[in-house]
């Protein structure tokens, strides 16, 4: 069991490709000015689950943090 | 009244945006018999539309044996192109993206940033000795070209190949005006079988020695994705991307010297903080990025600011007007290099936006900070600007400068 992370999007960075939402349905739905938006349960998933839709932004739009709030690498 | 409407004119190729600017004001959905199509110019009309579902992608398919001079090579042609996966809808698209994505992460793409270091100042060091003044063949073809080779897999010496295919492959997915028009078909067939017969070789090669590049992960790919891509899929992937990741990006980096150079307070801004320009790029896509005007069609009827739009219509998104409409932007006419924020749509929105952005973006950025530094008291020489005669293009013909760097 990895650690528990907090998740959000940038949404000025956000351009709506959804290949967070494809990733990973658990996490991201598509929000009501078309940019992405984190589900409530996201934290609940795993740290390389999350990890993983992160780094499939290609505009690197998602954001990991720590319960520290120390920024996750994504890579 | 109603001017009629017509983007294809020697002065409107020139400079379409007293037309935009005029459609934005008066008739912002506009019906135009002359491109039996509806063209939208505002900023949230356009970015609404990525997201209507009344609105396809799957454009090139419903051509087929329509067109009145459709031939059996014309309707070969452009049922290769329905493939690719800039003009399909889900589920096909996401398929091809799912596949062809895990290449264009951020982090896989920062790796290749030292190499497009490398490039670019061997470029300019060569452009120096040369004695040259053509910023386009020498450094703004150049670079996308070693840079998507690379990210392909391909040698760099077939440059001259690529160029051939690509600027054949632009009459028709651009939509070429002029005398050109009559033999596009032919041209882009050519173009086409060429580089599948080379992009054949390629995948041969890789399959039994797969190496750290797109073909060989297309060929290596994920087994646990819904069906892998077969050779023809790979190919017309490869196709593709060399196709939309070279002319755009030459375009962008040309009409970025092309444009901020003359402007002498914004070139001397630049000089005096080169890491100005990110900004100062996003600018420059914003202004007169080098997709001018996206195609879609209508599957559905809806109505838009009280006009019907009816299945089987054709929509043109004019993505260079909606960057300059005036309810989104301060002053949209001043190229402004330190705008921020800049929420342009030139790499469009939605889940077609632009895969190789951000790869577009690090180019540019490494050679225009490079030129500024490298090309001393660099100018224009020419007087007025030539633009290509292509409606959904925009981009420079040719581009001379001078410069005092000593080689």
């Amino acid at each position: 069991m990895g650690r528990r992370l907090i998740v959000s999007v940038d949404s000025e960075k956000c351009m709506s490709h959804q290949l967070c939402i494809a990733e990973l349905p658990e996490a991201f739905r598509l929000g009501p000015d078309h940019t992405a938006v984190v589900l409530p349960g996201a934290s609940t998933l795993s740290e390389d689950q999350l990890i993983d839709a992160a780094a499939s932004c290609p505009m690197a739009a998602i954001v990991l943090h720590d319960e520290d709030g120390v920024a996750v690498a994504i890579h | 009244m109603t001017p009629t409407i017509d983007l294809l004119t020697a002065e409107a190729l020139q400079n379409p945006h007293p037309i935009f600017a005029w459609l934005r004001e008066n008739d912002p959905v506009h019906w135009s018999e002359r491109h039996h199509s509806w063209i939208v110019t505002r900023y949230d009309d356009v970015a609404e539309l990525f997201f209507r579902p009344e609105i396809s992608s799957d454009r090139v398919r419903p051509l087929i044996g329509k067109s009145k001079s459709a031939t059996s090579e014309s309707d070969q042609l452009l049922a290769m192109i329905g493939e690719w996966m800039v003009v399909t809808d889900p589920p096909s698209h996401s398929r091809l993206r799912q596949l062809v994505t895990p290449a264009f992460r951020p982090a896989r793409i920062a790796k290749l940033e030292a190499q497009i270091h490398e490039i670019t100042d061997r470029l300019i060091s060569e452009f120096i000795a040369s004695g040259e003044s053509d910023f386009i063949k020498h450094i703004a073809f150049q670079l996308p070209a070693a840079v998507i080779s690379d990210l392909l897999g391909a040698p760099y010496s077939d440059r001259d190949l690529f160029k051939t295919w690509s600027d054949d492959l632009a009459l028709i997915a651009f939509g070429a005006g002029g005398n050109i028009r009559d033999d596009r078909y032919a041209k882009s067939r050519v173009a086409l079988d060429g580089m599948s017969e080379y992009f054949q070789g390629l995948i041969d090669l890789r399959r039994n020695d797969p190496q750290e590049d797109l073909i060989s992960t297309l060929v290596h790919s994920d087994q646990s994705i819904d069906k892998p891509l077969s050779d023809t899929e790979i190919k017309s992937m490869c196709a593709l991307i060399l196709f939309a990741g070279h002319e755009t990006t030459t375009n962008l980096i040309a009409t970025f010297v092309g444009t901020v150079i003359p402007q002498r307070d914004q070139y001397l801004k630049l000089v005096a903080d080169p890491s100005l320009a990110k900004t100062a790029i996003e600018e420059v896509l914003r202004f007169d990025g080098s997709i001018k005007i996206l195609h879609r069609w209508v599957v559905d009827d809806f109505v838009l600011r009280e006009q019907s739009i009816k299945k089987g219509d054709r929509v043109l998104l004019c993505l260079s007007s909606a960057n300059r409409d005036p309810r989104k932007f301060e002053n949209p006419e001043t190229l402004d290099i330190t705008r921020h924020p800049n929420p342009h749509l030139a790499f469009g929105k939605g889940i077609h936006t632009c895969i190789g952005a951000q790869l577009s973006r690090i180019e540019a950025r490494i050679a225009i900070e490079k030129v500024v530094t490298r090309l001393p008291n660099i100018q224009l020489q020419q007087e007025e600007l030539q633009w290509v005669p292509i409606l959904s293009a925009r981009g420079l013909r040719e581009l001379h400068i001078s410069h005092e760097a000593r080689s």
